[in-house]
Formats: structure tokens, C-alpha cells, sequence
């Protein structure tokens, strides 16, 4: 009988131990999947965070953005009145609701990019945890590209969602200058535009005194922001505010500071991944094919912009570039004369559209058509399905190179070329607009000059027939919208230039089938999830 | 912590290994008693060792007089005993005249009979159906029904466990009050969802379900013929014991053990048909000409579009040479299969299940199957008389396949699509595409399926094993340690494909999935039972621990060169991995129980849990869960004994609160996390992080305290019975997602976890059970009906909105997932078009922002909402309460006679006073898209016929259709006859030369009849969570299952 009290005793006790086992440190798990706050107060941390914020910006321009802005100045159109038409339609009659789900994905990605710049910022500057422990050249790279952000950020955020030209309205945007972590924080109001600004200028100083120049960086570094994009940004940000002798100095400090920088001897050659972050480029989001995109997840490294602007054969044939905003002055329908018709010469006209248009040899081939450009021959043919929508389609950031097979399981509307957020002509044009102000005309129209030299096939430093020569401030500022205009179809810098001077109502007469122009339009809606969860908000004024 | 979990396991494994010691140890220890044991059971019925008075004699039923067979006869106060044979005679030796028998049937009631001086006894066993002496199983122990004061519903299983279906919780329909369960479509191995006592909260509200007392996931793993018994612990005094986990209730379920008498062996099979119920009948492609061309006129679309359309319309006598009827083509008789063997038996010492099961359903859509196998293996052993050891350990296998989209995806189709075609255009697969003058973009459903190869496998092991000591009389320490190991497997691969102009892929795709889970849970449970007098006292703690992990992950491939499918890991092109995902928890609990009862009449609960839980935070983690109940057993008072009538009856009152853990693991802290977020820099990639969850760091569970009243009744000698619960169960501080503005960062749709909400349920569930005989004709007659209605009382100034259209509101004031839309009043006809103009220019004048595109276009057949606050236009200040997902009542009712040999069961089941958004309708009646019609389309409103069905227009430009509106809210209320079955049970006497204990056929069939003014496909919706409840747009069709089917016992 000892045996059986040995063995009562002894599953007693070891029963008794699950009595005992309340013991919080049992439950006190890690968890695998995730990290928390304070895991990202370190060098990996950091550089983690600073990846999730260049990637919400990506998230951005990865879909839309680009067709989203080109709407409204009329450049990009989309027929589809099912699917995600109807929410492109409201851009384009400035009807857009607070619950347009692209308004809302744009505003949710700036902001998302935001939060993260300010994580960043918030470690760093208080040497929160081990940070510190960065080395310092990379340790500046972080901090200086999280300043530059929050100013891109805030940038947009206001010139999309608030009402940045009345500079003493209430509809700046709602400003962040710290992590988010409270009820107090997000249920927060407008700050004024003037506030958003100041804020804007501060942080693009912080930025250009912290990072390097784009030929001090290292091969791995490329595409980060430099100084040279902080000191842009801060000149294009001055013009905006009409602080044109300020603009005009940081414009020049960029050009002199950057003798790297300057046009790319071939128009064309900006869009198609040849000469990424090359020297041309101020600052892009970076694309690439490293990682599979999901057509329609996303995830990768690639661009959908790819699938919905792409015509026939390369995309889904979604968007067609507006055939009366792109018109060369050879076209049956241009009417003679009018400024806006490219002139022949005018090489911008081939790398903004694919078109079936004049001068273009057909073969007709099964169900495609095969297009060359007789004019250029430099441009290799295009197969465009005979089924195409549109008259022309967008020709800027989309690839040939894939058009005849899937490489290596990489889909074939699936595009991985950079979006150029600014570029060296936008400099020269912003330099040339703060110079005129300054009635510093015919130095004005050098830089102006410059661009549209380049446009029509002649070297940047060749005299040509098509030069601004004259004095007067009204034919310049014409010629310079005009051209600006035709330099950047497509590249989301159009409408702010458009509210900027003022110019929506008669812009919007000029664009067959647009509505008249309505003063909201000259932003978004605050989208409903904003306006339902932060009591202070107010609405855009017609909304 | 690591360590101390290495511990804990280091700890579970010793235990089990010293378990297995002491197993051995004490078989050879006690060999000697035990040995003698089994020659004295031998020899009781066969030989004598020992001096005796022989006794023989025969068994029958007291009502038909068949022989029973296996009726065990004991001598009290030895180790004498016997079983009956096939013609129901026994034969005995016994010590002495003087000796007692006692004589017990499963389902008969006791006999203890004095040998004296017969040496023939036969006897008439008389049924027992007294329930109240039923013991059933609750939290950690078991208790007599009579002794029960919290509100726990007992499921018979005989009938139940003759349906083929997948789910224990589908075979729980119509069986319990007070517990409502839908299986929400008819796919192969759909599992069914459960309410008890009515939605608690805004999350999920799946009962905590308990296996042969293991916390467990039950699912489509478990087989219903394993399953013992089923309790519900529906309200909080009898789920406290359950503590932060039991706020939806509890299901108790035990599996099978072996029975005292012969070995048995039991072999069941069923097969069935299964029909898909009320597929639509969609049109030919004539009428799909007419309707689309109707619909594009009226919709005002480019002739360029509809050429097709326009040629057919204008020459009626066309004759077209493709009419596909694609529900044709999808859809086939299924067919169900049920086998069981199980194999069982039990000494004195030991007993012992086996069992072997298989179950598939071959789906009514094409391609479509569930396949499982189950083993399972149960035993105890009584080492010596104070100690017992047992195990229970069961085995699954489950295979999924097919079936891609949902429903709606397969009225996606057009009749002049040919199934199969030859065409150069299209070079990898056969199947017919539409060219694009039909204008119409879909898929070939048929070459979906057949392109594309998709396989689920689940794999589990759940098993646990106790060692239960009674040191002394009273007590019993059980320990048991159980775990689970789940694995699953999933492979879909897809052939490249031209399926038409919108859907060709170039290359192969290949996806695998693996997702692995493993649990442990050990917990020791010490009870005391004291008996003093007239008191009676039962004393119960404990403590458990569980620890559950797990991980999933899926791989994909593209592109297989030369159709080599592997994953080339050093190639990025060809392989992705996608979320690795990992979900582990603790739980540690000490609970404990205190049972009093004076006289059998006074009975009192008191139950207590502590429950400590890695889910929530730091501070709040640890929560107390206190039960009060008592019970009066009137008719044991004095003055009740004059009442012949009242065999039985009993009040019932109790109080208690109970946890709902419903928010995934650590969403109380802000977290980052990686993966698929990348960024390049000069060409190189780079991974990052973003938030994933935004935390505000005070989160516990939500709880919910129930009052209950309750009232059990036997009367006329057990023949009636009736349960009767009343309960309010009010939710408090219940978890919900707030919306979180876009500026705190977290992205469009950023959400944080708060507690933030009350909900109160009302209701009351009746249990009436009546069984009687007619001569030889034995009946039962039962139903079951629950009354429940809830509010939510408080939302934090929230609003949930959900729903494509905005159709699912949840408010305070106001049941959860109220449908909200406008009023229809009518259609608009054609003498009105001014009153469309005038509303028209109304609402664009005043530039009404919400609604800026509602009535442009709006013409004569379009539906008329109702102007509700008078303001002369129709905007969202006109959206109201148009309908309840909730049913007001839910029922179900039983019969069952038995008569000769044979018998006859039936279950009906329904719902009334719940409403179903009957979204499909816009699909198969109006056309919005492309999708095909059916034949009701043509009963839309026409110029020259109004009707009251709006008119066809295609993609509905003014948002007609596309808006919430009363025009789809339908009452949901049916009733069903779930399960009919007619049985023959072949007379003992005439199998006893086969060596056949028992042997019945019978023939049955599933969803025979449906009463319903539902429109759509089926009454019986479950889709969408608490808070978007029962949108229906269309499901896997239900099926009408007609079976036949076999129980053999050797």
C-alpha cells in the first residue's frame, strides 16, 4: 500500500501545481507576427519606418493619382460608366462626393505617409531609444527625408483638400507635427494654410540642411530625397506663395548648386525608366521589377498605372488621353491658329499619346493594328487592338518592353517605370515664372527657352525660331502657361498651376464636354470617414 | 516566460508519462484482484467455481413482450452477474435464497428482484422515462437533472444523429430552445452557425464549445455518430464555470464509451440524393434578347452596342442557334454518404470505443465535394478502487474541393455562350467565349471550374488523457491533460486561360497553402461530495491552462515553364510567399463550485471563475466570473403530495456574468507589421514596416450578465414535460471597432478596438415534450420555441454603417443590423413624368450633394421612395427602418411513433418575424450588370402593362436599384420540414440466427417541404456578420436530400 499513497502523493502535488499556475508572466506572450512602438525605436526600427513611409507615397501614385489629377484639367479621359468610371466621371464634372473611395484611398495615403514621417522625426530628434546608434550619413538621410516628406505631404494634402491661395480661410488641412496616439490628436481642426505653409518651409529647410546633394550620394542611396529637391521644393513652394525673389534665389541656388542637373537631351527619354533618377530628375517615386505586383492586389514593387492608362495590348485600355487637349496643329479636327494645337515639330506630341492619327503608317494585322510614327522614326511601333476605346492613349510611363511576352511571369500591364514628381524643366519654368515677376524678363526666357528648344528637337543651347525674344510680361506668362502646359500632360502638376493662376473657368470652356466651372472645384471633398469621426472638421465650402 | 512555458510542458509531459507508469505499475500491483474479477464474471453466467443456487429465466419488454437482449443481471453485494441472449434468457448462480438481483436496461427502469425460493424468474421491464434522474454533464462534473438549477437543455441524439450533414451544430436545428441555427448554403461540408439565447454582441457570438471537456473547436471535424450527449449551458449561472469565454453559451459535447455487456459491434450506413432546391430559371437566349434590348432602350445605350439584341428583337422568327442553360450546366444532382463502424464494449474494469467513419457530400455545383474520415478511440480503467485512468483520442480528415465564386457568381452567364467550342482564337482551352458584340462581360463558369483545380485539406488530432484518484469516499482528483494539432493543406492550381475578352491569362498559377495550429490545455478538478442528513453538499475547484499556436502561410507560383510545377525558391519571379501569420494565446483559470441542496428541495449554485487571458492587457487580463442560482423542488414539499398529478416541479432563478474575448490577440498596443511593404532604393529592395494596429491600450473583455428564470415540469407520470426559461442578458462594455478619422494615419478604413457598447437581450425559451402509447403504438410529440429581442442600448457615439449600399445601420435605440433605405410607395407611371421633372429640378436647385445623381434619369417604371420628413426632396434624410434580420420567434417541432417494428420521426423547423434583404432580386428581376435574368423578369413594369415590379434598366444610371430600399426587404419567416424518416426494425427473434443483435432500414429525407412568402432562393440565410446581417445575394443552393439508409448491431 506505500506504493499507492507514493502515487496519491505525487499527482497530488503535481495536480496542485495547476492550482497554482495564476502566475501572470504566463500570460505574458510575445507576439510573433508583429512588433510595438517601442521596437521601432532603434537603427532597424528606424529604417523600417522609413521604408513604410516612402511606400504609403508609392501606394499613392501607384494607382490613380496620375489619372485621378489628369481629369481635372481635362487631359486624361475614361468612358467606362460602370466600375470604377462613374468615380473618375465625378472628377472630371468636379462633382466629386466625400464618399469617392479614390479620394478617400488618396488622402488616407498622404496622411499614412505622414504619421510615419513624424514617428521618424519624433525618434530622432529626442534620440528616442537607440537611434542614436545609426551611423551618421544615414542617421541624416532618414531625418532629412522625413522633413522633406512632411513637407510633401502637407504640400498635397493642402492643395488637394483645402483651399491653400486664402491663405487666412479656415480650410487649410488638418496639420501633424507628432505621433498620433490619442483621441486629442486625431479628433483635431484645420490649421490655416498660412500655418500649413510656414510649416512646409520650415521643414524643407530642416531637410536641405540635413541631406546631401544628388552627386554626393552613394549608387545605393539613389532616389532618396537630396537637397537639391528640398531647395526646389522650397523654391516651387515660394512661387506658390508669390514670394518670387525668394523663389527666383532658391531656384537659382539649385541650379548653381547642381551642376549635374539639367534637361535630358531627348524629351522622351524622361518617361520610360532610361534615365531614373538621372539628371533630369529632382525627385520620383520609385518603382521597379523586383517583386511581382499583384494586378489586382498590389503588394510588389511595380505600378499599376500600367494596366488602367495602357492601351489596347499593353493595358487594359482604360483611359485615353483627351484627343482635343492633344492636338497637333496638322489634325483634321485642330482648329487653325489656336495656341494650344502642337506645333509640328513638337516632339512632346508623340511621347505624351499613342495616337492613329496623322502621319502614322498602319498595318493591319489579325485583330491589331500596328502603328509607326513616319515622322519619328525613332519611336518603335506600337500594336494597338483594333477594339481601342480611345483615339489616343496615354504614352508617358508605359513600357514596350513587355508588349510581346510576359517576362518571367511578371504581368504584361503591370508597368515599373519611376513617377517623376519633379523634374529639372519644372525648375527652369517655376525659375523662369519667379524671374518674370521679378521683371527680369529676358533673363526669364532663357530658362524658358531652354524647354522649348528641347521640345522641338533643337539643343538646349541652340538659338531656335521658336525663342521668346521679346519684353512683354503678358506674352511671356502666355507662352509660358501654355508651354508648361504641353511639358507636363499628364504629370499632376497642371491643376494646381491652374487654380494658382486662376485660370479654372476659362480652362474649363476650353475643354469640350467639361461642366462651367464651379468655385468647390478647386478642391476635393473631406472624405465621409474624416468628416464622420473628427467632430472638428468642417467641409469644404460647396461640398 | 519562455522558460516557464517550457516548464509547463516539460511539467504535462512528465504527468503523462507517470500516468502511462502507474497504468502499468497498478495493473501488475492490483493483478491479483483483478484476475479473479474476470473469472467471476465469466463463470456468473456460464460455469460455477463456488457452491450456488442455480436461477434461469427470460426478459421482455412489458409492453410488446419482444426480448430483450443484454439486459445485465447482477447479485448485489457480489461479483455475480449475467447478460441475456438473443431470446432474452438468462441464467445465473447465486449465493443464496437470500440474495437480491438487480436487473437494469439502458431506458428501463431498475429492478432489484429477492431470489427466495424461485429458480425461474421472468420478468417485464417497464421504460424508464423519467428524465429527471438523467444524470448530464456541465462544467467539470456531472449533476442529476433533478439537482440542476441553471438552465442547461439536454439534446437526445438517437434522432439527431441519423441526419446527414456535416456539423454537429446543423444536426442542433429545431433540438433546443432557445438556440437558433442556420446553415447558411448548401457547399459540401458547410458548417452551420449558432445562436444561443440571441446576439449578445456586435462581434462574433459562437458559442464555446467543449469536448469530453476540452475547450475545442468543434466544425465539420467532428463525427455526430461519436457524440454521447450534447448539453447547452445557456444562461450565465450554468456558463460562469466557463468564465471568459461563455458569454455566448456553452456546448458540452461527450463523445461514445463503452458500455457495460457483450463487445458490440455497430455498423450504420445511409446514402442519399441531394436535389439543389429552387434554382432559378433563367431565360433562353430569345427572351435574354428581348429583355437586354429593353433594357439598353431604356437605359439609353449606344446602338452600337446592342446590334446583336436589335437584329433578334426586329426579326422575331430568328432562330438562334445557341440557347445554353447554364444552371443546367453547373448544376447536378449530389449525393451524400454516411458510414460508421464503431466497435465497443466494457468489463468491470475497462471499457473501449472504437470507431471508423466516413462522411462525403458531392456537391449539388459542379466539382464540388467535402470528403471526411474519422477515427475515434475512448477508454477508462478502474486500476483499483481508487484510481481510473481514461483516454480519448480522435482522428480527422477533411477534403475540400471546387467551387470558386459565390452564388451570384452563376447568374453571371448569357445563353448565347456555347459551354465548349473550336476556335483558333482562343489557343489553350476549349470553352465557348461571347464575342463582344454581345456586349456582355462574364466568364464560362463551366471552364472556371474546369481550369481551375482547388483542394482543402484539414488534418486534426484531439485527444486527452486523466487520471482520476479518489483517496478516500467523497473525493475524486481528476487531471487531465488534453491537446489538439491542427493542419491544413490547401493547392489550387490554374491551367492558363481565354475564358473571353475581359479574362485570358498566358500563364500557369499555382498557390499553396499551409496553416498549422497546436493546443494544449491541462486541468485538474478536485470534488467533494458530502452527504449529512438531509443536507447534501458538493464541493468542486480547479485550475486550467491552455496555450494555443499557430501559423499559417501561402506560397505562389506562376508561370511553369515546360509545365514543370515547382517552386524555384532562387528564382522571385516564380515564387511569393505571402502572410505568415501566427496567433498565440494563454489562458489560466482557477474556478470553483459550491452545490447545497436540504431535503431534495432546496437547491443552491454558487460558481466562481478566475480567468486570466493573454489577449488583453497587461492590467486588465485577470477577470472574475461569479454565478449565483437556486432551485425549489416544489413537488417534494409536504403539502404537494396530495397533487398526483405534478410528478415533478421546480423554480429556477439565477444571476451570473460571463466574458466574450472577441478581439484578436494584442490589439490593445500599436503595432507594426512587415511584410510585402517594400521600397527601392538605388535598385535595391528594401522591406519596411506600417501600423497595423492602432492601440489605446485599455482593452478587456466584453461581459454580459444574465438573470434567469426557470421552470421545469413533469406531469401524468412523466409523460409531460415542460421547461420554461425567461432571461434578460444585458452586454456590457462590449468590444467594437471604432472608425478611426484618416488623419490618425491608419489608412481609409483605420479602426481601433474600444469597449464601447451595450446591448440588452429579452427572452424566452419553452421546451414541451409529451411521449404516450396506444397499445403497441408508442408516440412523442415535442417543440421547441424561443422568443428573443434585443436592443442595442448604447454605441459611443458611434454608427455602424456596412453594406454596399449603406443597408445594414446599428444604432443605440435599435436592434443590430437594422435595414435602413428608403420607403417605396409605388412606381412611378406614366402620366407623372411631370412630378419626375419637378422632383428633378428640386433636388438639382437646392444642389443636393448626397443624391446628386439619384433622379437623373429617372422615368416612368422606376421605383417612387417615399418623401418621409416632406421636404420635397428625396436625399438621405428620407432613409429609414425598413427591416429586422432578427427573428421575433424560432421554432421547431418533433413526432415520433413506433409501432411493430416500425417507426417515424419528424423535425420541422422555423423562424418567424425576420426580414431578408433580398438583394439578388436587382440581378435576376432588373439587371444591373451582366448578369443572365430569369423568367420573372418579364412581370417588369411596361408602359403598355404596369406592374408593380420596376422597369429594366441596364447598369441603373439614376441609382434606382442601387440603393437601399423597401423594394428588397422580404419577410424571411418559414417553415420547414427538415427531416422525415420512416424506419423498419427487423424482430430480434427473427435475427437471433443471423447472430444479429439489431437490424433497421429506414428511408428519410432533408428539406422535403418549406413553407415561406420568400422570394429568393432560400428562407435560410446566414450570411454576414452581427452587424450586415442576411443580405441575400444568392448562395450555394440548399439541397433536398432523399435517403436510404441501414443500422446493423452485432
Amino acid at each position: 500500500m506505500k506504493a499507492k499513497y507514493f502515487l496519491m502523493f505525487t499527482v497530488v502535488v503535481i495536480s496542485g501545481m495547476f492550482l497554482f499556475s495564476c502566475d501572470e508572466d504566463f500570460l505574458q506572450l510575445e507576439n510573433p507576427n508583429r512588433v510595438g512602438e517601442e521596437a521601432m525605436m532603434s537603427p532597424s526600427g528606424v529604417r523600417q519606418l522609413d521604408i513604410g513611409m516612402y511606400r504609403r507615397i508609392a501606394d499613392a501614385y501607384n494607382y490613380f493619382w496620375q489619372l485621378y489629377m489628369s481629369h481635372l484639367p481635362g487631359e486624361y479621359e475614361m468612358k467606362e460608366t460602370t466600375g470604377e468610371g462613374p468615380m473618375h466621371q465625378q472628377v472630371w464634372n468636379l462633382a466629386v462626393t466625400p464618399d469617392n473611395v479614390f479620394n478617400g484611398w488618396l488622402y488616407a495615403d498622404y496622411y499614412g505617409s505622414l504619421a510615419m514621417a513624424n514617428r521618424i522625426i519624433q525618434y530622432m530628434e529626442n534620440g528616442i531609444g537607440t537611434v542614436n546608434e545609426l551611423p551618421e550619413r544615414e542617421f541624416n538621410l532618414i531625418l532629412g527625408g522625413a522633413y522633406f516628406m512632411r513637407a510633401f505631404n502637407h504640400f498635397y494634402l493642402l492643395h488637394s483638400w483645402g483651399r491653400p491661395f486664402d491663405t487666412d480661410d479656415v480650410y487649410g488641412i488638418v496639420m501633424h507635427t507628432s505621433i498620433v496616439s490619442e483621441r486629442k490628436d486625431f479628433e483635431k481642426e484645420r490649421s490655416k494654410p498660412s500655418e500649413v505653409y510656414e510649416q512646409i518651409e520650415k521643414d524643407l529647410k530642416a531637410a536641405e540642411s540635413l541631406l546631401l546633394r544628388s552627386a554626393q550620394l552613394r549608387p545605393e542611396e539613389l532616389g532618396r530625397p537630396t537637397r537639391g529637391a528640398a531647395t526646389a521644393f522650397l523654391g516651387k513652394v515660394y512661387v506658390f506663395r508669390k514670394k518670387y525673389a525668394e523663389a527666383a534665389e532658391k531656384l537659382k541656388q539649385f541650379i548653381d548648386e547642381n551642376p549635374d542637373k539639367g534637361l535630358l537631351p531627348y524629351y522622351g527619354d524622361n518617361f520610360h525608366g532610361k534615365y531614373e533618377n538621372g539628371p533630369e530628375s529632382v525627385f520620383e517615386i520609385q518603382f521597379a521589377d523586383l517583386v511581382p505586383t499583384n494586378r489586382w492586389q498590389g503588394g510588389g514593387t511595380g505600378n499599376h498605372f500600367q494596366i488602367y492608362a495602357g492601351g489596347h495590348g499593353m493595358g487594359r485600355d482604360n483611359f485615353g488621353v483627351n484627343p482635343a487637349i492633344v492636338r497637333r496643329e496638322d489634325d483634321p479636327d485642330a482648329i487653325p491658329g489656336d495656341i494650344r494645337n502642337f506645333d509640328v515639330r513638337d516632339i512632346r506630341f508623340s511621347e505624351t499619346v499613342y495616337s492613329a492619327g496623322p502621319n502614322r503608317s498602319y498595318i493591319f494585322h489579325g485583330n491589331e493594328i500596328v502603328i509607326r510614327d513616319t515622322l519619328f522614326f525613332m519611336n518603335p511601333p506600337v500594336r494597338v487592338r483594333r477594339s481601342a476605346k480611345h483615339t489616343y492613349t496615354p504614352k508617358k510611363y508605359i513600357s514596350n518592353r513587355r508588349t510581346a511576352s510576359n517576362a518571367g511571369g511578371i504581368a504584361t500591364d503591370i508597368g515599373y517605370e519611376n513617377q517623376v514628381v519633379m523634374r529639372v524643366a519644372e525648375v527652369y519654368m517655376l525659375y523662369a515664372e519667379a524671374l518674370a515677376h521679378l521683371n527680369r524678363i529676358p533673363e526669364a526666357s532663357q530658362w524658358l527657352n531652354r524647354v522649348m528648344r528641347r521640345a522641338r528637337g533643337y539643343r538646349v543651347n541652340e538659338v531656335s525660331p521658336f525663342d521668346f525674344t521679346g519684353n512683354d510680361f503678358n506674352a511671356f506668362m502666355e507662352l509660358l502657361m501654355e508651354e508648361k502646359r504641353k511639358e507636363f500632360i499628364g504629370e499632376q502638376i497642371r491643376w494646381y498651376d491652374v487654380i494658382r493662376w486662376g485660370i479654372a473657368e476659362s480652362e474649363m470652356q476650353r475643354v469640350p464636354g467639361r461642366v462651367a466651372w464651379i468655385d468647390r472645384g478647386a478642391c476635393f471633398p473631406i472624405p465621409t470617414r474624416e468628416m464622420a469621426n473628427n467632430p472638428m472638421m468642417v467641409q469644404n465650402p460647396g461640398y | 516566460m519562455g522558460n516557464l512555458y517550457k516548464v509547463t510542458v516539460t511539467m504535462l509531459a512528465r504527468m503523462l508519462l507517470f500516468g502511462l507508469f502507474c497504468f502499468i505499475a497498478f495493473f501488475s500491483y492490483g493483478g491479483g484482484n483483478t484476475a479473479r474479477d474476470h473469472v467471476l464474471i465469466e463463470s456468473g453466467s456460464l460455469v460455477s467455481l463456488q457452491q450456488g443456487l442455480p436461477v434461469s429465466g427470460r426478459v421482455v419488454a412489458a409492453v410488446t413482450g419482444e426480448p430483450l437482449i443484454g439486459v445485465t443481471i447482477f447479485e448485489l453485494g457480489t461479483t455475480n452477474g449475467a447478460v441475456t441472449n438473443e431470446r432474452g434468457e438468462f441464467a445465473i448462480l447465486v449465493t443464496g435464497s437470500a440474495s437480491q438481483l438487480r436487473v437494469s436496461y439502458v431506458g428501463y427502469q431498475n429492478q432489484v428482484i429477492i431470489v427466495g425460493d424461485q429458480q425461474v424468474i421472468n420478468l417485464r421491464m417497464v421504460e424508464d422515462i423519467r428524465a429527471m434522474d438523467e444524470v448530464v454533464v456541465i462544467g467539470y462534473g456531472v449533476q442529476r437533472k433533478s439537482d440542476l438549477t441553471g438552465s442547461v437543455e439536454s439534446i437526445r441524439t438517437e434522432n439527431i444523429q441519423r441526419l446527414a450533414v456535416p456539423s454537429v451544430a446543423e444536426a442542433l436545428q429545431g433540438q433546443a430552445s432557445g438556440v437558433f441555427v442556420t446553415r447558411g448554403s448548401g457547399a459540401p461540408g458547410q458548417d452551420a452557425t449558432i445562436y444561443i439565447r440571441g446576439p449578445g454582441s456586435v462581434n462574433n457570438t459562437a458559442p464555446l464549445w467543449v469536448i469530453d471537456g476540452i475547450p475545442s473547436s468543434a466544425g465539420n471535424h467532428l463525427n455526430l455518430a461519436d457524440v454521447e450527449s450534447i448539453e447547452i449551458l445557456k444562461d450565465a449561472s450554468a456558463a460562469a464555470i466557463y468564465g471568459a469565454r461563455a458569454a455566448n453559451g456553452v456546448i458540452l459535447v461527450t463523445t461514445k464509451r463503452g458500455k457495460k455487456g457483450k463487445p458490440k459491434i455497430n455498423f450504420t450506413s445511409s446514402y442519399g440524393i441531394a436535389q439543389p432546391m429552387n434554382l432559378p430559371d433563367l431565360v433562353d437566349s430569345k427572351s435574354f434578347a428581348t429583355l437586354r434590348h429593353e433594357s439598353y432602350r431604356n437605359g439609353n445605350f449606344a446602338a452600337g452596342l446592342n446590334q446583336v439584341y436589335t437584329q433578334i428583337v426586329s426579326n422575331p422568327d430568328t432562330i438562334l442557334p445557341v440557347s445554353t442553360d447554364w444552371m443546367d450546366v453547373l448544376y447536378r444532382n449530389g449525393a451524400t454518404h454516411n458510414y460508421n463502424l464503431d466497435f465497443s464494449g466494457a468489463t468491470d474494469q475497462s471499457n473501449f470505443y472504437i470507431s471508423l467513419g466516413y462522411f462525403a457530400e458531392e456537391g449539388t455545383y459542379i466539382k464540388s465535394s467535402f470528403e471526411r474520415i474519422t477515427a475515434t478511440l475512448n477508454s477508462d480503467h478502474h486500476i483499483a478502487n481508487w484510481l481510473m485512468v481514461g483516454q480519448s483520442l480522435n482522428l480527422s480528415q477533411t477534403t475540400s474541393r471546387g467551387k470558386m465564386g459565390g452564388f451570384a457568381a452563376s447568374l453571371r452567364v448569357n445563353p448565347f455562350m456555347e459551354v465548349l467550342m473550336d476556335s483558333a482564337d482562343h489557343p489553350y482551352t476549349p470553352y465557348g467565349v461571347l464575342a463582344q458584340e454581345y456586349g456582355f462581360v462574364g466568364p464560362n463558369l463551366f471552364g472556371v471550374e474546369d481550369i481551375n483545380d482547388t483542394e482543402g485539406k484539414g488534418y486534426r488530432v484531439r485527444g486527452n488523457i486523466y487520471i482520476d484518484l479518489k483517496p478516500f469516499s467523497g473525493l475524486s482528483w481528476r487531471t487531465t491533460v488534453g491537446g489538439n494539432i491542427d493542419m491544413g493543406r490547401s493547392r489550387h492550381y490554374t491551367e492558363r486561360y481565354d475564358l473571353g475578352y475581359t479574362l485570358s491569362r498566358d500563364f500557369d498559377r499555382l498557390a499553396i497553402g499551409h496553416s498549422d495550429g497546436f493546443g494544449i490545455t491541462g486541468n485538474t478538478v478536485l470534488n467533494y461530495r458530502l452527504d449529512v442528513n438531509r443536507h447534501n453538499m458538493e464541493f468542486m475547484v480547479g485550475a486550467e491552462i491552455q496555450d494555443a499556436r499557430g501559423s499559417s502561410y501561402t506560397m505562389i507560383g506562376e508561370d511553369f515553364r515546360d509545365g514543370l510545377i515547382i517552386f524555384d525558391q532562387s528564382d522571385p519571379l516564380t515564387r511569393e510567399l505571402r502572410g505568415n501569420k501566427h496567433n498565440p494565446t494563454r489562458w489560466s483559470s482557477q474556478f470553483g463550485r459550491v452545490n447545497y441542496g436540504f431535503d431534495d428541495r432546496y437547491l443552491f449554485t454558487f460558481n466562481i471563475r478566475r480567468d486570466g487571458s493573454s489577449i488583453f492587457s497587461p492590467g486588465n487580463r485577470i477577470g472574475y466570473f461569479p454565478s449565483f442560482s437556486a432551485g425549489w423542488r416544489v413537488t417534494n414539499e409536504s403539502f404537494m403530495e396530495s397533487l398526483a398529478t405534478f410528478m415533478d416541479l421546480k423554480f429556477r432563478f439565477g444571476y451570473g456574468g460571463v466574458g466574450n474575448p472577441s478581439v484578436a490577440p494584442f490589439s490593445y498596443e500599436t503595432q507594426f507589421s512587415g511584410g510585402m511593404i517594400y521600397y527601392v532604393f538605388g535598385g535595391n529592395l528594401r522591406t519596411g514596416v506600417l501600423p497595423s494596429v492602432f492601440g489605446v491600450g485599455d482593452l478587456r473583455w466584453e461581459t454580459i450578465y444574465t438573470t434567469n428564470f426557470g421552470m421545469d415540469l413533469f406531469l401524468f407520470d412523466y409523460r409531460l414535460s415542460i421547461t420554461n426559461d425567461f432571461y434578460i442578458k444585458d452586454t456590457r462594455d462590449m468590444l467594437i471597432y471604432v472608425d478611426l478619422p484618416i488623419n490618425a494615419g491608419m489608412g481609409l478604413r483605420g479602426s481601433t478596438a474600444l469597449n464601447a457598447g451595450n446591448i440588452r437581450n429579452i427572452g424566452n425559451d419553452l421546451n414541451i415534450q409529451y411521449r404516450d402509447r396506444i397499445g403497441n403504438f408508442k408516440y412523442n410529440l415535442g417543440g421547441t420555441l424561443t422568443f428573443n429581442r434585443h436592443k442595442v442600448q448604447d454605441l459611443v457615439d458611434q454608427e455602424i454603417n456596412l453594406g454596399e449600399l449603406a443597408q445594414f445601420k446599428t444604432v443605440a435605440g435599435e436592434p443590430m443590423s437594422f435595414y435602413y433605405g428608403y420607403v417605396v410607395e409605388g412606381i412611378w407611371q406614366e402620366n407623372e413624368i411631370d412630378k419626375i421633372i419637378e422632383f428633378l429640378i428640386r433636388n438639382n436647385k437646392l444642389g443636393n450633394q448626397d443624391n446628386y445623381n439619384r433622379h437623373n434619369y429617372t422615368a416612368p417604371g422606376d421605383l417612387k421612395f417615399k418623401d418621409i420628413n416632406g421636404d420635397g426632396l428625396i436625399d438621405h434624410r428620407d432613409r429609414v427602418n425598413i427591416g429586422s434580420p432578427w427573428p421575433k420567434m424560432v421554432y421547431g417541432f418533433n413526432l415520433g411513433g413506433e409501432f411493430k417494428g416500425f417507426d417515424l420521426y419528424a423535425l420541422f423547423q422555423g423562424v418567424y418575424g425576420n426580414d431578408i434583404y433580398h438583394l439578388n432580386k436587382r440581378v435576376t428581376d432588373n439587371l444591373v450588370g451582366d448578369y443572365s435574368f430569369t423568367y420573372n423578369a418579364f412581370n417588369r413594369w411596361t408602359p403598355e402593362l404596369p406592374t408593380n415590379q420596376p422597369r429594366i434598366v441596364y447598369t441603373d444610371p439614376n441609382v434606382n436599384l442601387s440603393t437601399s430600399s423597401s423594394y428588397f426587404v422580404e419577410s424571411g419567416s418559414y417553415l420547414r420540414l427538415k427531416n422525415l424518416q420512416i424506419g423498419y426494425t427487423i424482430p430480434p427473434r427473427l435475427l437471433s440466427r443471423l447472430q444479429l443483435e439489431q437490424f433497421r432500414v429506414y428511408v428519410s429525407g432533408q428539406n422535403l417541404l418549406t413553407i415561406t412568402n420568400y422570394t429568393g432562393m432560400d428562407p435560410e440565410i446566414s450570411s454576414g456578420s452581427n452587424v450586415a446581417r442576411n443580405l441575400d445575394q444568392g448562395m450555394y443552393p440548399q439541397s433536398r436530400t432523399f435517403m436510404l439508409g441501414l443500422q446493423m448491431t452485432f
